[in-house]
C-alpha cells in the first residue's frame, strides 16, 4: 500500500499542490489524472522525494528514503528522455543495477521484456521516443519491486507499445505489486485502470474506485427514438425537461427514463427506442476537474498573494479551505 | 519481487554507491576520450623535450602539458555532474543513491581514481616520450621525482574540483570554463599583476609540488566539495 500523506509545495507563482492525501492499494492499477499543469509530476516528485516539499509518502510503512533498497522496492518512471544519449541502453541497466545491488541477468532480462533486445548496444540518443520510454520501463522495473510509480507510461508509445504497456501494468498489478501511474491519456486510463485519483490545479479531486468516479460526476443522458420526434419534444419541453435533437433521435437531460415514457404516453407519441446513455471518463474527468480548476483559481490568486505577504497566513492554510470547500461539492 | 527486507550496511551502501559511479564513468566514450588525450599530449610533450637532448626533459614535458592534462581531467569529473543536470538523469542517481552527500563522495572517489590512473598514465608517457625522442630520463628522485609527484596530484585533485564545479554550476561548459579560467588567467594574473609568489597558488603551486599550493587546492577542492553537496541537497530531501 502506498499512502500519501499531506502532500504540499507551493511555488512562488503560485502553483503547487496543496495537501494532497490518497491511498493506492496493491493488486490493482491506479490512475492518476489531472489537466496539464495540475501537479502531476510536481505530486511524484515529492511523493519520492525528489522535491522538498511538505508531507510524507510511504510505501509498505517507509518513506522511499528509507526503504533498505530503493531500487529494489519501488520502481520509478521519471521521464522516459533522462537517459545519457551517449550512453547503450544495456550500459544504463547496468549502472543503474550496480547501483541498486540487482544481478546483471536482470539487464538482459528486462531488455527482453521491454522489447529491447535488439537496440541493447545501440546508444539511447538514437532510440525513438518510443523506444525510450521502453528504457525508462525497464528501469523502472530492473529492481522487480513490489510498488511502481510511473510519470506518463503510454507517452510516446506506437499503439503496439500502448497495448504492451496495458497487458503489462495489469499483469504486474495482478501478481500483487501497487501499480501508480499518471497519464493525460483518459482513454487509455479507462481500459488499463481500476482506481483513480484525480486532481486538477493542485487540488485532489477525487480518489477511489474508477467506476464510482465515473458514475459520480459523468451525463447521463434518456435517448430516445419516437414517430413523431418533433411532437414529443414539445411535450417533453412543456414538461419541464430539457431536450435537443440528435439526428433523428431526442436527447433528453434526464436519467429517468420513466418519465420520459410518460410523457409520450400522455402525448400520444409511439416511441421505437428508449434507453439511458452514461457519459464515459473524459465526460467525467472533465466536468469534475473543471469545478475544481474553477474553484482552485481564488485559492492560486491568494496563495500567490500569502506568498508576497509571508506575514500574513501562509499558503498551505488557504489551500487546505479551499480544497475542504471543494470536497463538500464534488465528493 | 525483489524487495531487500533488513537495512543494507554501510559498507554495502558504499560499495553500491562507487559501482554506479565506475559504471557511470567507464560507460561514456568521453571519460576515455578525455583521459587518452592527456596521455597522448604528455606523451608528444615528452618526445618534444627528448628531441631537444634536454638534460632536464622529463621535468620540461612535464610543466605546461602536465596542466593541460589535468584540465581535461578536470572536464571528466565535471562530466559527471554537468551530464546529469544536462540530460535530467540527475532524478535517476538520486532515486539509485539517494544521499546526496553519497553521490558527491562517490563522484568525487571514482573521478579522483580516475584522476590519479590518468596521473600515472601522463608519467609514464613523458618518460616513454623522452625515451622516445632519445632523451636522457633522469636517473636520481630529485626534481624528476617531484614533478612526477605533481602531475599525479594535479590530476587527482584537478578531477575533484571538476566534480565540485559540476555540481555547483550544473553546466559542462560553464565549469571547464571557470576551471580552465582559473588555472591559466586567474592565477597568471595574480603571479605576475599581484604578485603572489607562485608557490602558494592553488593550481600553480601543485603543479610545482609545493607544499602551501597543495595545500591551497586540496582546501578550496574540500569546500567545493562540501557545498556541491549541500547544494545537491538543496534540490529534494531524498536521504
Amino acid at each position: 500500500m502506498i499512502v500519501a500523506d499531506g502532500l504540499a509545495k507551493s511555488y512562488r507563482d503560485g502553483a503547487g499542490v496543496g495537501e494532497l492525501s490518497f491511498t493506492v492499494r496493491p493488486g490493482v492499477v491506479t490512475g492518476f489524472l489531472g489537466p496539464n499543469g495540475a501537479g502531476k509530476s510536481t505530486t511524484i516528485r515529492l511523493m519520492l522525494g525528489l522535491t522538498r516539499g511538505r508531507g510524507r509518502t510511504t510505501f509498505g510503512g517507509r518513506t522511499y528514503a528509507e526503504v533498505p533498497g530503493p531500487l529494489r522496492t519501488v520502481g520509478v518512471l521519471a521521464g522516459a528522455a533522462a537517459v545519457h544519449p551517449a550512453r547503450t541502453a544495456a550500459a544504463h541497466l547496468r549502472m543503474v543495477a550496480a547501483g541498486g545491488g540487482v544481478p546483471p541477468r536482470r539487464v538482459r532480462e528486462v531488455l527482453a521484456e521491454a522489447g529491447l533486445a535488439d537496440v541493447a548496444r545501440k546508444p539511447a540518443g538514437r532510440l525513438s521516443l518510443g523506444m525510450k520510454q521502453r528504457l525508462g520501463l525497464a528501469t523502472a522495473l530492473l529492481g522487480d519491486p513490489e510498488y511502481l510509480i510511473l510519470d506518463e507510461p503510454a507517452n510516446g508509445l506506437d499503439p503496439q507499445g500502448v497495448r504492451w504497456i496495458r497487458d503489462l501494468l495489469k499483469r504486474l498489478a495482478g501478481e500483487g505489486r501497487t501499480v501508480f501511474a499518471s497519464s493525460h491519456l483518459l482513454a487509455e486510463t479507462a481500459l488499463l485502470a481500476e482506481d483513480l485519483i484525480v486532481i486538477a490545479g493542485g487540488r485532489l479531486v477525487s480518489a477511489g474506485p474508477l467506476d464510482e468516479f465515473v458514475r459520480r460526476h459523468a451525463r447521463a443522458d434518456v435517448v430516445v427514438r419516437a414517430e413523431s420526434p418533433g411532437a414529443l419534444l414539445v411535450a417533453l419541453a412543456r414538461d419541464g425537461l430539457r431536450v435537443r435533437q440528435e439526428a433523428g433521435e431526442l436527447v433528453v437531460d434526464t436519467a429517468d427514463t420513466g418519465r420520459v415514457v410518460a410523457v409520450a404516453g400522455r402525448a400520444g407519441v409511439a416511441v421505437r427506442e428508449v434507453f439511458v446513455r452514461q457519459s464515459g471518463l473524459e465526460d467525467a474527468f472533465l466536468a469534475a476537474t473543471a469545478s475544481a480548476t474553477a474553484a482552485a483559481a481564488p485559492a492560486t490568486a491568494a496563495a500567490a498573494a500569502a506568498a508576497a505577504e509571508p506575514a500574513v497566513g501562509t499558503p498551505a492554510t488557504s489551500a487546505g479551505a479551499v480544497y475542504g470547500r471543494r470536497r463538500r461539492r464534488l465528493l | 519481487m525483489g524487495r531487500d527486507a533488513v537495512a543494507l550496511s554501510a559498507g554495502a551502501v558504499v560499495k553500491r554507491a562507487l559501482a554506479y559511479e565506475w559504471a557511470r564513468a567507464r560507460s561514456l566514450r568521453s571519460t576515455w576520450l578525455l583521459l587518452t588525450a592527456s596521455g597522448v599530449l604528455q606523451f608528444a610533450s615528452g618526445l618534444h623535450w627528448g628531441l631537444r637532448r634536454d638534460p632536464g626533459a622529463f621535468v620540461a614535458a612535464s610543466g605546461v602539458a602536465g596542466k593541460l592534462g589535468a584540465v581535461l581531467v578536470a572536464a571528466i569529473g565535471v562530466a559527471s555532474f554537468g551530464a546529469d543536470h544536462q540530460h535530467g538523469t540527475l532524478a535517476t542517481t538520486r532515486l539509485v543513491l539517494r544521499s546526496p552527500s553519497r553521490i558527491v563522495a562517490a563522484r568525487a572517489l571514482v573521478t579522483a581514481g580516475l584522476g590519479g590512473l590518468g596521473g600515472v598514465a601522463m608519467v609514464v608517457l613523458t618518460a616513454a616520450g623522452v625515451a622516445a625522442g632519445g632523451g636522457a630520463l633522469p636517473a636520481g628522485e630529485g626534481a624528476a621525482g617531484r614533478a612526477a609527484g605533481a602531475v599525479v596530484l594535479l590530476t587527482v585533485l584537478s578531477g575533484l574540483a571538476g566534480v565540485a564545479l559540476g555540481g555547483l554550476l550544473r553546466h559542462s561548459g560553464l565549469a571547464i570554463g571557470v576551471f580552465a579560467g582559473w588555472a591559466f588567467v586567474v592565477e597568471l594574473v595574480l603571479g605576475v599583476v599581484a604578485g603572489v609568489p607562485a608557490t602558494v597558488l592553488p593550481f600553480t603551486g601543485t603543479a610545482l609540488f609545493a607544499a602551501p599550493g597543495i595545500g591551497a587546492f586540496a582546501g578550496l577542492v574540500a569546500v567545493a566539495l562540501t557545498a556541491a553537496a549541500v547544494g545537491t541537497a538543496r534540490g529534494g530531501s531524498l536521504g
